[in-house]
């Protein structure tokens, strides 16, 4: 990552300043530790849905026509056309054949369901992040619109020089697979979903980030999002938190 | 262009100095023919490069194994055909009417074993020929046909628009009966679900009356019949006392019998016959009487009946039983004519369940429908929106009408153009390939699982072999296979595979210009 990337001291100060009713005492960079896991994924992405391909898929899933033919017949279109459309909705997981009759997958009602058509793409390397103190997943707009260090050390051109918070608590072992179980995974990973990962051993990280302690509450800053930062700040929180326990 | 990581041991790169020279001929073709972009396209001016691009996209494809046929690498790249598997055929002859005839063949007899067929020349009408001879019943496109002209993917999406609404129309009438909320089909399985409970209810209350009326002529007999019992009783006392004589004749009968056949019982046979006599008497009288009683009993009885039959209460329980039992029977035929409005609503919508015209077969037809009402509605629903859908002009169809199309037909650079470079074919012919030169066959060949290519021995070079020469001399860089460049800036593909194919690659016209192999290269 180039050095211009990382939000200067300057920016930091203008901005908590320019809050209202906040009033500031002292700016200090820290570095979050966090967790990377590098994985292999196969990933469900959704597409928007083709004409043909989603009323041959509702046919099944609505109108019991089970056979290329019939659905042919129905659609009042070339049975080649069909069978070409089912081959093609076979191959991207939508359909299967039971005997003779076409029935829907998993992945096929969910498209439905969704109205977007869902592909599982494998082979996908993708670095799924989480938390040093929880082990929580971080959400997906934190993930890529952050500066991510490989190393607890940070120096920024005006001379700002950020302090890791502590270390990080030891992510769970299971850390991916119940991210992978949540209903809101997608809020993690982007659109790109996945489903099935080879991972690797997790790899620690830190996360920039500006504490601004204030007369009153504490905020945070980061680069992800413009103002104070609420999930840094309860991730700033928590390890604070520990850190004072400990 | 993007830059592709290789790993040059695994098999796919081994021919990765092929593929680079490959590349170096897109370069050194732009040079060689300055303005020659050759991609169909109506925003020309806006698409300026496009041909290399699709070059450049096509040699990247062959470059990284993701070719549809495999084999295409090598087999170029080191002239290695798969043994047995005619993946990629030279279809050797002049131009003409038998040439001609066998690409159409070679297309026609692909399309009708449901193959996906990219008929591809480096100009257009040589492609027009062939498509303007195919029968009607495939689906063929014209990708650079622009406008709404004949083959065109407008015309294409239009006609299949047309075909829809057409087709569906028989079902979609069948099917509006079953559409709505509620719709009229439900309206009718509504009636034939609440004339059924009535007919239960009906049935039910029909058994109770009919229970009720037996009960009321019992009592009204009881009650009605203590004259009856009186002359039942003399009638059973006259019926024992002609028994009692009878048996006594029969008695006597045998005695005599017995006396008149014993020498020493002889002397009783004239007492036993007065007995007799007199006992014969005696039953002839009380069988008259029995009779006389008997026939005043059933006189009696009729009365009786009558009487009761006649009686207030028992007229009223039977009046009752007779309306339940009709009510039953009319609610039964108001579910029978609900039953034959649904089987009319049933009619070319879907197999006709089998019924009969009682309780128990109704019952069943009713939840026959039930089963079939979501289904049926489901269907009503979807095909109204799938005509909706048609009715509607839709580039959304182009792309899918492209991509399930029995026959694409474009240039072989137009086979690359970005809006259908993702689509796949099982076979692609390569018309006049003896014109094409590597670069600009791959956008085709790197896009189907196995190729024709048509052509002609003996043609020119494609270009000018000295200036090729002093072109790859002056600029090809250092550790490049200057032969190669030379031979892909000069040659054909169809003379590189001719050259270096097997003879079972290599096929002439056919008799009557039927095709090589029956048009099925790699089967």
């Amino acid at each position: 990552m180039a050095e211009a990337a990382h939000l200067p001291m300057r920016e930091v100060v203008r901005r908590a300043g320019a809050l209202p009713g906040v009033r500031p005492r002292r700016f200090v960079p820290l570095l979050l530790p966090m967790w990377a896991v590098d994985v292999v994924a196969e990933v469900r992405e959704a597409h928007s849905y083709d004409v043909f391909d989603r009323y041959l898929s509702r046919a099944v899933a609505e109108a019991g026509l089970r056979r290329p033919a019939e659905l042919a017949a129905f659609f009042g279109v070339e049975p080649a056309l069909v069978t070409r459309a089912v081959r093609f909705l076979v191959r991207i997981g939508h359909l299967r054949y039971d005997g003779d009759d076409l029935a829907l997958t998993e992945l096929g009602h969910l498209s439905i369901a969704d109205g977007r058509r869902h592909v599982l793409t494998p082979g996908r390397r993708i670095t799924l992040r989480f938390d040093g103190c929880g082990g929580e997943p971080v959400p997906h707009a934190h993930a890529t619109h952050s500066v991510w260090l490989s190393e607890p050390a940070l120096t920024l051109p005006d001379g700002t020089v950020f302090d890791p918070v502590g270390p990080a608590h030891p992510l769970p072992p299971n850390a991916v697979e119940l991210l992978l179980n949540r209903p809101d995974t997608a809020d993690f990973t982007g659109p790109a979903v996945p489903v099935q990962v080879t991972a690797a051993a997790p790899r620690p990280v830190w996360l920039p980030i500006y504490a601004v302690e204030c007369e009153d509450e504490p905020l945070v800053f980061g680069w992800a999002v413009d103002g104070p930062d609420p999930y840094l700040r309860d991730v700033y929180d928590r390890h604070r938190g520990q850190s004072e326990a400990d | 262009m993007a830059s592709t990581l290789v790993d040059l041991d695994q098999p796919p790169y081994r021919n990765e100095g092929f593929c680079a020279v490959l590349e170096l001929a897109v370069a050194a073709a732009r040079e060689l023919d300055p303005g020659a972009d050759r991609v169909p396209a109506p925003r020309a001016s806006r698409e300026a490069g496009l041909d290399e691009r699709v070059q450049r996209e096509a040699i990247r494809r062959l470059r990284s194994g993701t070719a549809v046929n495999p084999g295409l690498l090598p087999l170029l790249a080191e002239g290695r055909f798969a043994a047995g598997v005619p993946d990629l055929v030279c279809l050797i002859a002049a131009p003409g009417t038998a040439r001609a005839r066998t690409v159409l063949d070679i297309v026609r007899e692909a399309a009708e074993r449901g193959e996906r067929v990219l008929l591809t020349a480096p100009v257009p009408p040589p492609v027009d020929a062939v498509i303007a001879r195919l029968p009607d019943g495939a689906t063929v496109i014209r990708v650079d046909q622009a406008g709404s002209g004949p083959g065109s993917i407008d015309a294409a999406s239009a006609a299949v628009q047309q075909r829809i609404l057409a087709r569906s129309q028989a079902a979609a009438r069948s099917l509006e009966p079953w559409l709505g909320d509620p719709a009229p089909a439900h309206g009718w399985l509504r009636r034939l679900d609440n004339a059924l409970t009535e007919a239960a209810e009906a049935r039910e209350r029909a058994g109770r009356a009919a229970a009720h009326h037996e009960a009321t002529v019992r009592a009204a007999r009881d009650r009605l019949g203590a004259p009856l019992a009186e002359i039942a009783r003399e009638r059973a006392t006259a019926e024992r006392a002609a028994a009692a004589a009878a048996r006594e004749v029969e008695r006597l009968t045998a005695a005599l019998r017995r006396a008149e056949t014993s020498r020493l019982r002889r002397w009783q046979a004239g007492r036993l016959r007065t007995s007799l006599s007199h006992a014969v008497r005696h039953a002839a009288a009380a069988r008259s009487a029995f009779h006389t009683i008997d026939s005043g009993y059933a006189e009696s009885a009729r009365e009786h009946d009558i009487a009761v039959g006649n009686d207030s209460v028992v007229r009223a329980a039977a009046e009752r039983a007779a309306f339940a039992d009709l009510a039953a029977r009319r609610a039964l035929e108001s579910a029978e004519r609900s039953a034959h409005q649904l089987t009319r609503m049933l009619d070319g919508v879907t197999a006709r369940p089998e019924w009969t015209a009682d309780e128990a077969g109704l019952t069943g037809f009713a939840e026959r429908c039930r089963e079939l009402e979501p289904t049926l509605r489901g269907r009503a629903g979807l095909l109204r929106e799938w005509r909706q859908r048609a009715t509607r002009p839709s580039r959304q169809l182009h792309g899918e009408l492209l991509r399930y199309a029995d026959v694409v037909a474009t240039t072989c650079l137009g086979a690359g153009r970005p809006e259908h470079a993702d689509l796949e074919y099982d076979l692609v012919v390569v018309e006049d390939a003896g014109r094409v030169a590597v670069p600009a066959a791959l956008v085709p060949l790197v896009r189907a699982r196995r190729a024709v290519l048509v052509g002609e021995a003996g043609r020119p070079p494609l270009r000018d072999v000295a200036v090729v020469r002093a072109w790859v001399a002056a600029r090809c860089p250092a550790g490049v296979d200057a032969a190669e460049l030379t031979g892909l800036l000069t040659g054909s593909v169809f003379d590189r595979v001719a050259a270096c194919g097997p003879a079972a690659n290599r096929a002439g016209p056919g008799p009557g210009g039927t095709g090589p192999a029956s048009g099925r290269p790699g089967g």
